[in-house]
């Protein structure tokens, strides 16, 4: 059984994404709230040429927590998942696609759960969550390879693992918690703005 | 290499590579894993010299060692103890299994890694629009907007210039300045992707079904290719549910005799883009030598 772990579990994740592109594609939708989806994974993939100068910092998880948060989880999943399809347009589709889609997808999904709530005025609260995300994101990237190749997974796999990829992952999530902290109100009032004059995604 | 494999419709190589993904992380006996191994260098090479292998070969390498060498050493499962190592025994079989994944895992890699030579962007995109329309839609208008938003960037850097806002001592000092200039991004970018939304809109956007600019038609050749992948993809798997080219590892190794019909079969798969690629070298030969 455990041969299987690695095509059972591409499986399970595109089965599991499935209702969300399925919902995307039937939902009636107009063409201002396409173009704004598009734009805003674009700025997400865009993102890293201003933080050229500074490696190891990527604001494209920031890019895709706020729109979350001010488009829901609906269009947070879309955006978060087609953002990874779009970046491995470039940097080289492999096993790992659907696993970032769906690691990236949920960050979108999870910020929108909290669109509605009044803990997402506090910073404090967006750069906690933005750094948990930081290490669910390294960790949900782990699984593909340490499913698919490590037999049996006792837990000095999962502890190597999480070690080797530590450093990436504190420096996403304190980057992710930085930019939420400082920028986040911001961000909020531009896209919150955009979202009511033109009265996208109702 | 223009013809060929690469000029098949893009269904059909779509379907030959999930095909080959499946077998390659379904049948995992070495011997299967090494015929699916070779038949895809002989395809880099037809494809693109090696050049796209060349560059990743050693990323590659460094993962399959991960694989060998931390398997036995994580493992204690398995019946043949081979020696010991801090106390924790050694055993054949995770050796084994660690080989025997690292080879998988570098298959899989170059499969991925010769299906984007074959599925080119712009035929990826046929592929998605046509099972996800509105997805694919969305990924086309982002490849147009990354090279726009590119030159928006240089614009507002250069006008931060002037301001001489670039002057950032620290670390945080430099996220601000960046996150300025992705803070113009955003309101411009927002701001206009609206007025394009207008203007998409007024051109009747939304009023009848979406037609793809680029068409690819099925010819005789693709339907007689899919037939064929079809037949073999029955035998193939008929004798992969009774255990043929597969290994287990644990408590021992096993693994079924060499079923000869099965093999074949299986390196006709594997070699099948070859023989297209061939076929159509030697189809250019036979031309030239009639002029």
């Amino acid at each position: 059984m455990e041969r299987y772990y690695l095509p059972l579990s591409l499986l399970v994740l595109i089965t599991s994404m499935v209702p969300f592109y399925r919902r995307f594609e039937k939902k009636k939708m107009t063409a201002e709230e396409i173009v704004f989806i598009a734009s805003v994974s674009a700025i997400g993939a865009v993102g890293r040429v201003p933080f050229a100068a500074l490696p190891g910092v990527q604001p494209t998880s920031f890019i895709v927590i706020m729109s979350g948060l001010t488009l829901g989880p609906q269009a947070g999943f879309i955006i978060g998942s087609t953002s990874a399809i779009v970046s491995n347009l470039f940097l080289g589709q492999g096993p790992w696609t659907p696993w970032q889609m769906m690691a990236w997808g949920l960050m979108g999904l999870t910020a929108g759960l909290f669109r509605h709530t009044s803990i997402n005025k506090q910073t404090w609260f967006l750069a906690f969550f933005g750094f948990v995300w930081g290490f669910f994101h390294g960790w949900i990237m782990n699984l593909w390879f340490v499913i698919g190749f490590f037999n049996p997974l006792t837990w000095q796999v999962w502890l190597g693992a999480f070690a080797a990829s530590f450093y990436f992952d504190l420096s996403h999530a304190l980057t992710n918690a930085t930019l939420l902290f400082l920028f986040s109100r911001r961000w909020k009032k531009i896209m919150g703005r955009m979202v009511s004059k033109f009265g996208l995604l109702k | 290499m223009i013809g060929g494999f690469v000029s098949i419709h893009p269904m059909v190589s779509a379907l030959y590579f999930i095909g080959l993904l499946l077998h390659i992380m379904w049948l995992n006996h070495p011997l299967y894993l090494l015929i699916a191994w070779c038949c895809l260098v002989i395809l880099h090479l037809q494809t693109d010299n090696g050049e796209g292998l060349r560059s990743v070969w050693k990323g590659y390498s460094m993962m399959a060692l991960v694989v060998i060498v931390i398997n036995p050493l994580v493992s204690s499962r398995g019946s043949t103890i081979l020696t010991y190592f801090r106390n924790r025994p050694i055993t054949l079989e995770s050796v084994v299994y660690g080989f025997v994944f690292a080879l998988l895992l570098i298959t899989m890699l170059m499969m991925f890694q010769v299906a984007q030579k074959v599925i080119t962007e712009d035929r990826f995109l046929y592929l998605t629009a046509w099972v996800l329309p509105r997805t694919a839609f969305v990924i086309v208008m982002i490849q147009r907007l990354i090279p726009l938003l590119h030159s928006r960037l240089q614009e507002i850097n250069a006008v931060a210039k002037t301001q001489g806002r670039f002057n950032a001592a620290n670390r945080l000092g430099k996220v601000r300045v960046a996150m300025e200039s992705l803070n113009v991004l955003l309101v411009w970018t927002l701001e206009e992707s609206l007025h394009t939304a207008v203007s998409m809109r007024a051109s009747g956007y939304g009023s009848s079904l979406r037609s793809s600019y680029v068409r690819y038609r099925m010819e005789t050749r693709d339907y007689f290719l899919l037939m064929i992948m079809g037949v073999m993809t029955a035998s193939i798997v008929l004798g992969g549910v009774q255990g043929y080219g597969q290994m287990n590892f644990y408590p021992s190794l096993a693994w079924k005799p060499v079923h000869l019909m099965h093999t074949s079969v299986y390196i006709i798969w594997c070699a099948l883009p070859i023989f297209i690629n061939l076929g159509e070298i030697i189809q250019w030969k036979l031309i030239r030598l009639k002029t």
